[in-house]
């Protein structure tokens, strides 16, 4: 298991200096990065400020060396528009964030488990169509959209919900529902046929041969199972979270990093961006490292290897 | 024998609804603007948050509406179908592709190729694109080649990893050995006999992804990083229209609704195909 | 007249899909005494396996449906009693070996799991009585460390090894009968004749009663009193093992006789019978094997299909020729 965890660490530190590769590339071949990370109305001597602190004169992997460099110690410049270091705004709008994804994925998976073993159980009645239509509209629905038009209904025209802000639990009930669409749709299809699969296996069979109930056989043998599938696609399922914040922060005005990634786009602010990108790679590695531990315990496969 | 079961399937449960739905969306796509009652972007500054028409104030010159602008809201959801259409089938095919491309060779060679190419595209499934997207878009400025780039490089990802498994399994069949002991060279053997047998799976990961595609495209330039106008982009259209929801809120409504309509029919279809074609297609899209 | 101990009278179990009625098993008869090894013995999708998931009630729903018969076991029609009594008599009176070892056990429990479950839903131990069963089970089976094995989980252990395992569980609660589904058929070879002779072992031991399922004869004369041979979801002959060897009466029977090579004598061409079974959805009327028979007289023409006849004491056979 050890093992297997270093590997997959060792191929995430990969990924993300690949990426800030790209970042860094991208930004030069556009022209002149200093400019880019200039506010309007700079002078002369900040625009040779900016040129020295970025290395611009020196050799390109010397530039990329500086460019790690700040990077690692958090240091990515300062907002255009706000003037405060990037690493700031990250930090103070990061914890909302999560907060709102926390409570998204647990909504989420509160309604597609249940809904997903059910859908497999009860295969072909009602249940099962009913699951299937859910799964199908949340893979179709445009989710920001969806939140536009549920403020309408809930906001303006019966008033029994905030607009914006987190203060109150009833804050968190549109955004998060509407973050957890998604990953509903993506769990509900995933476990449904999962658990067909493993009910129609040997051990199953073995285990009713064995004389278990069926409630023993559907919750504890055939879920188990089951969960690992949804469970290995961990890694995406971030990423469309990730999406779905910038989407929903910004529809809802939550303060969050992904709110702050729009205006950035917005306004212009390179320097914002940037560190957005990178911060978000890192909380997707993290995350991934995350799923992936806990995947390598949970599959005594891999925890116990031959 | 496909043809038997094709035609003995056509009639269970063919989406009918979502074909239809797809063939005007389609059809709009290419002809769209010049089928409009009104020019898409003509302003009529003396009409403007004409509500649609079965509101009071509404009329069926503008059957939904019209927007800030005075321009009327069918004619534009009309003609910016063509925008969400080209995009997707652009992305579509870059993806799909470089990413089937890739997911032959590394089934088929398998080894060190394999692993690496699966390694990269894991990277790139857990990467939020859209992130990479805004950047390109506030950099280089936002145009249709970097939204189009942006899909394709998520899209390559899933399409190689799954064709990569099915050309595993085919690869054990009997008739590569046999092209093979017939000295048929490497390449002809990938891209002539594997190609054949994946194409049904290729088929319903396309037509599961226009959906997925048209919603990001939205998504993109819903937050200002997608397509720039002149001609109307749904996206943009809701992104719009947010500040006018408590007043008009068809506005941001009906473009919306649109890319809910077409990606849901795309879906259908999709999962009718998957159907049809193998029940147990289930790692598909 | 003594009870027998299983009686299968008539059983039907058919499977309901789109292409048409697939008539799995078909008004199959046979009986089996107490303590004795009965063989099921036929070509693949014969319908061998299915005739015994449905006595145990766990033919796979909703495609398939046990439509018509009775199952007397120890007296008591199984096909009568709710799910709640099967549930309790499945595991301590019946129990099945599948065949797959690699397949049987769930890979995410060990094997401690899965051995202990049978014991403590059927004779309710606990705690340290409950491991000691367990490793007395295992002991049994002749695995070498049964502590170790307890701790495993399935992916470590060999083929060989799970399907003694697999065998464990099926007799931990002590069943009156046990059905083995092909058990040896994903053995090496040389493992083969060591399970078998466990099987031999456990039950000289414990008096129970041994159906065991098969296509492989090699295994039915080493293991078997009494036999029944399946074709396309009837039985076509029952008898007893020797009678089946030595004066096998249906044409089907003498041909899977003739087909299987013997050592001694010499072989140009390997006899195999002409045809294939027909298609369980689209039976031909009659006489099954009809169609493939060389022994076919103009009486087999008729559209019943011939009833099962005693032609001598305890071997009966279903067809025209002997009626």
């Amino acid at each position: 298991m050890q093992r297997y965890i270093i590997v997959r660490l060792f191929q995430n530190v990969i990924a993300l200096i690949i990426l800030s590769v790209i970042i860094f590339l991208l930004v030069r071949l556009s022209g002149d990065p200093a400019l880019l990370m200039l506010p309007e109305g700079a002078t002369k001597e900040h625009y040779q400020e900016m040129r020295a602190y970025l290395g611009l004169d020196k050799p390109i992997y010397v530039q990329y060396c500086i460019f790690i460099t700040n990077a690692m110690k958090g240091d990515f410049g300062k907002s255009i528009r706000t003037k405060k270091p990037v690493i700031d705004s990250i930090k103070e709008m990061l914890p909302n964030s999560i907060k709102l994804v926390a409570v998204s994925m647990v909504m989420a998976f509160i309604i597609s488990i249940p809904l997903g073993v059910m859908a497999a159980v009860k295969k072909g009645t009602f249940i099962d169509t009913f699951a299937r239509v859910i799964a199908g509209l949340g893979q179709s629905l445009p989710t920001f959209w969806v939140g536009l038009m549920l403020i309408q209904l809930f906001v303006i025209r019966l008033g029994v919900l905030p607009a914006s802000g987190m203060e109150t639990w009833k804050h968190y009930l549109m955004p998060a529902f509407c973050l957890a669409i998604y990953l509903v749709a993506g769990v509900v299809r995933l476990l449904r046929s999962s658990m067909l699969e493993a009910l129609d296996s040997e051990y199953i069979k073995m285990a009713r041969i064995k004389g278990v109930s069926e409630m023993i056989i559907v919750y504890k043998h055939a879920l188990r199972n089951s969960l690992l599938p949804v469970l290995s696609f961990g890694g995406m399922y971030i990423a469309i979270m990730i999406t779905g914040a910038i989407l929903i922060e910004t529809v809802f005005a939550w303060p969050g990093v992904g709110r702050l990634a729009y205006r950035a786009i917005v306004s212009q602010d390179f320097p914002l961006i940037q560190g957005v990108v990178m911060a978000a790679a890192v909380v997707v590695m993290t995350a991934n490292l995350i799923t992936d531990i806990l995947y390598s315990y949970f599959d005594p496969r891999i925890r116990h290897q031959v | 024998m496909e043809r038997e079961k094709i035609k003995k399937l056509r009639y269970r449960g063919f989406p009918v609804t979502s074909g239809m739905t797809i063939l005007i969306f389609m059809f709009l796509a290419i002809l769209g603007e010049s089928l409009a009652p009104y020019p898409p972007n003509e302003l009529n500054l003396s009409e403007k948050f004409l509500p649609p028409f079965w509101q009071e104030g509404g009329n069926m010159a503008h059957p939904l509406g019209t927007d800030m602008l005075g321009r009327d809201m069918l004619s534009r959801i009309m003609a910016g179908a063509r925008v969400s259409f080209i995009v997707a089938v652009l992305a579509l095919s870059l993806g799909g592709l470089v990413g089937t491309a890739l997911g032959i060779i590394a089934g088929y060679y398998g080894g060190k190729v394999d692993a690496i190419l699966m390694r990269t595209a894991d990277a790139t499934l857990a990467f939020p694109i859209i992130l990479l997207a805004m950047l390109m878009a506030l950099i280089l400025g936002p145009s249709i080649q970097n939204v189009v780039i942006s899909l394709g490089i998520t899209l390559w990802a899933r399409y190689a990893v799954v064709i990569r498994g099915e050309v595993l399994s085919l690869k054990e069949r009997d008739f590569v050995a046999l092209a093979k002991v017939a000295g048929s060279s490497s390449l002809r053997i990938m891209f002539l006999h594997i190609f054949l047998n994946i194409r049904n799976t290729l088929l319903v990961m396309l037509t599961l992804q226009v959906g997925w595609a048209i919603i990001v495209e939205a998504s993109l330039s819903f937050l200002g990083a997608g397509i720039p106008g002149p001609s109307p982009v749904w996206g943009s259209m809701i992104s719009k229209g947010r500040e006018y929801i408590s007043t008009a809120w068809w506005i941001p409504f009906f473009p919306g609704f649109a890319v809910a309509t077409v990606c849901l029919s795309f879906n259908m279809l999709g999962d009718w195909l998957r159907e049809i074609f193998d029940p147990k297609l289930r790692q598909v899209g | 007249m003594t009870i027998n101990f299983l009686e299968v009278k008539n059983l039907s179990t058919y499977f309901f899909t789109r292409r048409g009625v697939v008539k799995a098993v078909d008004g199959v008869s046979f009986h089996v005494k107490k303590g004795e090894t009965f063989g099921l013995v036929g070509e693949s999708g014969c319908g061998k396996t299915i005739t015994c998931l449905s006595i145990m009630r766990l033919v796979p729903e909703p495609a398939g449906r046990i439509v018509g018969g009775e199952i007397f076991l120890e007296g008591e029609d199984l096909l009568k009693k709710s799910e709640k009594e099967l549930v309790k008599i499945r595991g301590s009176k019946i129990s099945m070996i599948l065949q797959d070892p690699m397949t049987s056990l769930n890979p995410v429990f060990t094997i401690g799991d899965q051995l202990t479950e049978a014991i403590r839903i059927h004779r309710f131990l606990k705690g340290k009585s409950l491991w000691e069963s367990a490793k007395k089970i295992l002991q049994l089976v002749h695995i070498a460390s049964p502590e170790t094995c307890l701790t495993s989980w399935p992916h470590q252990l060999s083929g060989g090894m799970r399907q003694r395992v697999v065998g464990a569980i099926s007799i931990s609660c002590e069943p009156k009968l046990l059905i083995a589904d092909e058990p040896t058929t994903s053995l090496d070879a040389t493992i083969q004749v060591q399970y078998l002779r466990l099987l031999r072992e456990i039950q000289e031991k414990t008096d129970l009663t041994l159906i065991f399922i098969t296509h492989d004869f090699g295994i039915v004369a080493r293991m078997c009193r009494r036999a029944a041979v399946m074709y396309a979801g009837k039985i076509v002959e029952t008898a007893e093992v020797r009678e089946i060897f030595n004066h096998p009466a249906h044409p089907y029977t003498q041909a899977l006789m003739k087909s299987v090579p013997k050592v001694e004598e010499k072989v140009t061409r390997l006899a195999s019978i002409e045809g294939q079974p027909p298609p369980l959805h689209h039976l031909p009327p009659g006489c099954i094997f009809a169609p493939r028979c060389s022994a076919k007289k103009e009486e087999c023409r008729p559209e019943e299909y011939p009833p099962m006849v005693e032609i001598e004491k305890g071997h009966f056979v279903s067809c025209w020729r002997y009626i």
